[in-house]
């Protein structure tokens, strides 16, 4: 019972980076969408989304980010005006999110 | 379903329009106002119907007087679908508010004055932020863009959100839009109207006003076939 109170509900979110940054690392974009969260609001926010972000093999220039259901409007907006990746122009867009994976890749 | 819109989408040159309205189309909205020069328009519509996404006419006047917007807003209001106004003054935020021929006013710029009781009382027009003016200018506009969505919420003043593209890195998903109302304390379903029906409801009211369906007091013409 205690295990279940302390795991907090998740979201995941399928992202298309595009832009002229070509294929990106998971790094790289873990590293955007923390700086954006950061950005927008400050540590609490970062601690509280607890971001990860995944890319599934073969996959190019998409990703799943994983994040609180309580700070999703915060991750989604922090997506929302990523200008850069790397340096290099890029805009994050976020196709859907979902509870799970498997309901986000159906 | 909802129907998404993007209320301004800026063509700045023609070779640019296809592109930007593929892209809307592609990112789920259908329908789009843009803003074009008059002689681009045949190619912005003709691109729009390729995709089959519903085109509208938007102008963002900045007037340097009360007397000049009066001035455009007679000559121009019903040659657009939409009209929005930009402005760093008060006295002009306050008639743009009020005037019955505007349709928006921005107020995601950080130049804008702040909207107080005042303004409030008269506000018959929707308030627009728009993502570019986030994007460019940073935390200003971020915090003039919450503090007006805030007050929309709060006094149930009309809130449309738009992305303000002038090139396809400008483009998101309307989710995406809607997150900059959602993060401002808007519900979801709040959030999601001022990318769909809200605008929708704007533009298709004012071209039934160009076409004339509708007439200035908001009475449909029925017609009988």
């Amino acid at each position: 019972m205690c295990g279940g109170l302390l795991r907090s509900k998740k979201r995941y979110l399928l992202v298309e980076v595009v832009g002229a940054a070509g294929d990106v690392s998971r790094e790289a974009m873990e590293d955007a969408v923390a700086r954006s969260v950061d950005m927008l609001g400050g540590w609490k926010a970062l601690a509280e989304a607890e971001l990860r972000v995944f890319k599934p093999r073969g996959w190019t220039g998409r990703f799943i980010v994983r994040c609180s259901l309580k700070q999703i409007p915060t991750v989604l907006l922090a997506l929302t005006l990523i200008r850069e990746i790397e340096g290099r122009p890029a805009a994050a867009l976020v196709s859907k999110y979902s509870g799970t994976i498997k309901k986000l890749l159906e | 379903m909802r129907k998404y819109v993007d209320a301004w989408i800026w063509v700045r040159h023609v070779s640019l329009a296809e592109a930007l309205i593929r892209r809307a189309a592609m990112l789920g909205f259908s329908a789009i106002a843009i803003e074009a020069s008059d002689k681009d328009w045949g190619a912005v519509k003709k691109a729009a119907r390729e995709v089959g996404v519903e085109a509208y006419m938007r102008r963002t006047i900045s007037p340097s007087s009360v007397r000049e917007m009066y001035r455009q807003l007679s000559e121009e209001r019903w040659r657009y679908d939409y009209i929005a106004v930009e402005t760093d003054q008060r006295d002009l935020l306050m008639a743009a508010a009020r005037d019955t021929r505007v349709d928006a006013v921005v107020a995601s710029l950080p130049s804008l004055p702040r909207i107080d009781r005042h303004i409030i009382a008269v506000t018959n027009n929707a308030i627009e932020v728009s993502l570019s003016h986030i994007l460019e200018r940073g935390f200003a506009a971020y915090r003039r863009a919450t503090r007006s969505i805030q007050v929309a919420l709060r006094k149930r003043i009309k809130l449309v959100i738009s992305s303000g593209a002038g090139d396809e890195y400008g483009l998101r998903r309307p989710i995406q839009l809607a997150a900059i109302a959602w993060a401002s304390g808007a519900s979801p379903s709040q959030a999601l109207d001022a990318v769909s029906e809200t605008p929708l409801r704007l533009l298709e009211d004012n071209r039934a006003r160009r076409e004339g369906r509708l007439d200035a007091q908001g009475v449909w013409r029925v017609v009988e076939e």
